[in-house]
């Protein structure tokens, strides 16, 4: 009897720490998408049979690479955190990097990839915007048409809320509609 | 206590109280000291796994439905909906835990859902927030949290699946850098369950196939934690792995009937077999190179990494002196293979080496398949005589196709073989009729 109390109290522990997670994960995106600094990061053009993987687009970025301080030393995959700043043009860019997290400014947490003394990769924490499948070939068909290598006429990018270190992607626009609604709309014509 | 020996017993007792070997007195008294018969496993076993199916295809079924209309449900109401797989998980285990704690069936079917809605929530929080690709984390947050089920519902799918889930992290974490090393700790969380299922019976069906995936998962994770200058060894590391597989399945689990039932023998010859055939080329022998800069490295876990790696060559040696003492000649023979390998590792003129080892592996591949032979003989045990004609054709096969080697070569090395083929059967033949 004692045992099988002892049994019950320790499922309804396990269950709560189960539940704890992804309520966690919920409740820190959410309040990132409501509470975040919008910043919006531009699209890299991409290689057409790269761009979509099953039901989601993988996202590149142009601003990928990042200067690191002379007196740190980073290893490979280590976790770091990147100021980010807004050029003229309105677009995110990267400021100093850091082992802590500023205080005074918007910040991501992201891991390095190849540090050098030129610098290092940054792997953002967002590299996707997942689609209903039924749209997802014409998403990508829209998407690749404006990106493609040496396309200069329509700016993508992704609206990204920023908080706190992490950063959620809000949608992903190709000049001002987001790219899901540019492909209704042409579905419909 | 082996339930097939303690039925064989019981279908015994009948017979020889009848002869009056033992008396009807001590018949019983036998039968009150081992318990009632075991039952039968094979339809319990089928309604465990019609249960473990059944659970996994009604899981399966329900997502799909829910991914059909995903697009229309706005994002509250998806990330609500995330976490109906894990409450349905949750209700289920619960009920099963009061209810259905005595059967099999139930726990593990409970258990497989129970593991599997976990991962299901994560990742349709992660589509519902497109969040980003980091598989590692993902792997490592859903393998921690269905640990516990292993031990709540006594499951041998959850420790499987949960050997599997650190295993793969690991390996991703090989590849982007990460701290693989967790994998030792991590993996031997689930060992006290496997520890409280074979002390009951050893050689149940249970116990054999988790052995075959802790074994499995092992070897990917050995791989995993051989780590830049480490990567060299991994001749001499899998060599004592595969040795210690094959003789610790020896010393513990040698009344297994067949390959499924004696997992470590089964992969420990074939990691032995294989490996070594490997050896008999002279590609690896041409590309081995850890001598430049062994102790130059910066990495701060690196003499961890060394003496996780450092093990299985230490272990290998102790259960090679424990088939030593059993005078054990099959163990005799397969131990030798971790000092072949690294006396090929420790070897420095790179242009004899890569002639002598592969014809060393030539010879040790060579006895192991003769030995395996009269071992099949000696028994009287057909498949192990196959198994010993099967590594001998194996290597046959390899010198044959061997590009490396002239004709001339091949064929001199053949007549020779042969020949002493021949010789040796005209010997045994001899020392059979004398025995007659």
């Amino acid at each position: 009897m004692k045992s099988s109390k002892m049994l019950i109290g320790v499922f309804a522990a396990v269950a709560a720490v189960q539940l704890a997670v992804p309520a966690s994960l919920i409740v820190r995106h959410e309040l990132t998408l409501q509470q975040g600094t919008v910043f919006r990061f531009k699209t890299a053009p991409v290689d057409p049979y790269d761009a979509f993987r099953g039901r989601y687009a993988a996202l590149q970025f142009e601003e990928n690479r990042v200067r690191l301080p002379t007196d740190k030393h980073f290893a490979n995959g280590q976790k770091a955190y990147v100021a980010l700043e807004t050029d003229r043009d309105g677009f995110a860019k990267f400021g100093a990097v850091s082992d802590v997290a500023p205080k005074d400014k918007p910040y991501l947490r992201v891991h390095l990839a190849w540090p050098e003394a030129s610098g290092a990769q940054v792997r953002l924490p967002f590299d996707r915007l997942y689609l209903e499948e039924n749209i997802a070939p014409a998403a990508e068909q829209v998407y690749w048409q404006n990106n493609r290598r040496g396309q200069t006429n329509t700016a993508s990018y992704a609206l990204v809320r920023v908080r706190n270190g992490t950063g959620v992607i809000e949608d992903v626009f190709v000049g001002d509609k987001p790219l899901t609604q540019l492909v209704r709309e042409q579905r419909k014509k | 206590m082996n339930i097939k020996h303690v039925q064989w017993l019981y279908d015994e007792l009948p017979g020889l109280a009848q002869q009056g070997v033992v008396s009807a007195e001590i018949a019983e008294k036998l039968r009150q000291h081992y318990g009632p018969a075991p039952k039968a496993d094979a339809r319990r076993l089928t309604i465990t796994l019609f249960g473990i199916l059944g659970a996994v295809l009604i899981g399966g079924g329900i997502i799909l439905l829910l991914a059909h209309n995903w697009e229309e449900l706005t994002r509250p109401v998806r990330a609500a909906i995330s976490f109906v797989p894990l409450l349905a998980g949750l209700g289920l285990a619960g009920w099963v835990l009061l209810e259905k704690s005595q059967s099999t069936a139930w726990r593990e079917g409970a258990a497989t859902f129970w593991a599997l809605s976990i991962g299901t929530a994560i990742s349709l929080i992660a589509q519902t927030y497109n969040l980003g690709g980091d598989f590692g984390d993902f792997m490592l947050i859903w393998t921690l949290l269905g640990l516990p089920i292993v031990y709540l519902l006594r499951s041998g799918v959850a420790t499987a699946l949960y050997w599997v889930g650190v295993a793969t992290w690991a390996l991703h974490a090989r590849i982007m850098s990460g701290v693989e090393l967790w994998f030792w700790p991590l993996m031997s969380l689930a060992l006290p369950h496997l520890w409280r299922t074979a002390r009951r019976d050893r050689y149940h069906p249970r116990v054999s196939w988790l052995i075959w995936v802790l074994a499995i998962c092992v070897s990917v994770g050995t791989g995993a934690s051989l780590k830049e200058q480490l990567a060299d060894c991994w001749m001499v590391v899998y060599a004592s792995l595969f040795t210690v597989m094959w003789l610790a399945g020896r010393q513990w689990f040698d009344e297994g009937a067949g390959v499924r039932r004696q997992p470590l023998q089964s992969l420990g010859a074939a990691g032995i077999v294989g490996l070594s055939l490997v050896l008999t080329f002279k590609a690896p022998w041409e590309e081995l190179s850890w001598h430049s800069h062994w102790w130059a490295s910066e990495e701060p876990l690196a003499w961890w990494r060394l003496a996780v790696v450092t093990l299985w060559p230490v272990a290998a040696m102790c259960f090679w002196g424990a088939a030593l003492r059993r005078r054990d000649l099959a163990g005799k023979v397969a131990g030798v293979m971790p000092l072949l390998a690294a006396l090929g590792f420790a070897w420095q003129d790179q242009a004899a080496r890569k002639i002598g080892m592969p014809l060393v592996f030539d010879a040790f591949l060579l006895a192991v398949g003769v030995a395996t032979v009269i071992g099949g003989i000696r028994e009287r045990r057909l498949s192990v005589t196959n198994a010993g004609m099967l590594i001998l054709s194996l290597l046959i096969i390899a010198r044959f196709f061997d590009s490396d080697l002239s004709f001339v070569a091949r064929g001199l090395t053949f007549v020779a073989v042969g020949a002493g083929f021949l010789v040796t059967n005209l010997f045994l033949v001899k020392r059979m009729k004398v025995a007659q």
